[in-house]
């Protein structure tokens, strides 16, 4: 994810603009991410999304970790 | 012309980025001339309804990228959405990935796994066979991802946990594990 849009995950995830996002979990913090990569074009903002979604244990490898 | 055929048709600078003699953008996404290959074909095979679709192109025009948003999965949370890219440079296979477009905000959530074709350009490639292998296991990899984000909505984050999350995705992952328990 690009540095530039830090102050937007950051807002997202801390003052939420939608009730579903208020819960402090990792599901919240996870589309904080995916709002503040929507100003991203579509062929950098798919490969960012997936690296996040690796990092939040969206993978194989995640599932590896877990067990 | 299928509308994901349009699309791409579309977004195809004039010039034309079909090199080589390779229609692969339209053999991987939008289907051959009678419409009986490619993405489209092989979901509406599976009963999978296309219901929104976007494509863009990287700047050079070698890569493709889609989002196909299906009428599959529907939950409270979202919808199933799947991720596509391909390259016409043979610089990649077609690859898919599994995701999740959310109702309530419009974002998208996909997995870190990308589905991946074994052959790539090649000229006895079954096309329509392997799209369907690929089809069944985004079909398991999106109920994995929707157990995967219960878990995620069950694991409540300190400040503290959250702001290091965040540095981790910013930095580019080099000090970050999958924090899941």
């Amino acid at each position: 994810m690009p540095v530039r849009l830090f102050p937007d995950a950051s807002q997202a995830y801390f003052e939420p603009q939608l009730p579903d996002f208020e819960p402090r979990t990792m599901w919240s913090l996870h589309n904080a991410f995916t709002t503040a990569a929507k100003v991203m074009p579509m062929s950098t903002r798919l490969p960012a999304i997936q690296s996040v979604g690796k990092m939040f244990g969206m993978s194989s490898e995640g599932e590896r970790e877990r067990t | 012309m299928s509308a994901v055929a349009e699309a791409i048709q579309s977004a195809l600078p004039k010039h034309g980025v079909i090199k080589d003699g390779h229609p692969f953008f339209n053999a991987a996404v939008g289907g051959d001339d009678r419409g009986t290959a490619g993405v489209p074909f092989v979901l509406r095979a599976c009963q999978i309804t296309i219901r929104e679709e976007r494509f863009a192109l990287r700047r050079d025009g070698s890569v493709l990228f889609g989002v196909l948003e299906l009428a599959y999965g529907e939950s409270k949370d979202g919808t199933a959405a799947l991720g596509l890219r391909t390259a016409n440079d043979k610089s990649m296979s077609i690859q898919i990935c599994a995701g999740l477009a959310v109702f309530v905000c419009d974002n998208l959530a996909f997995r870190g796994d990308l589905i991946a074709l074994r052959s790539k350009h090649t000229s006895g490639l079954n096309i329509r066979e392997e799209l369907a292998t690929a089809v069944l296991r985004f079909q398991e990899h999106f109920e994995r991802l929707v157990g995967e984000i219960e878990t995620l909505k069950e694991k409540q984050l300190t400040d503290v946990e959250a702001k290091a999350l965040m540095h981790d995705v910013f930095a580019g992952g080099s000090h970050a594990r999958p924090p899941l328990p």
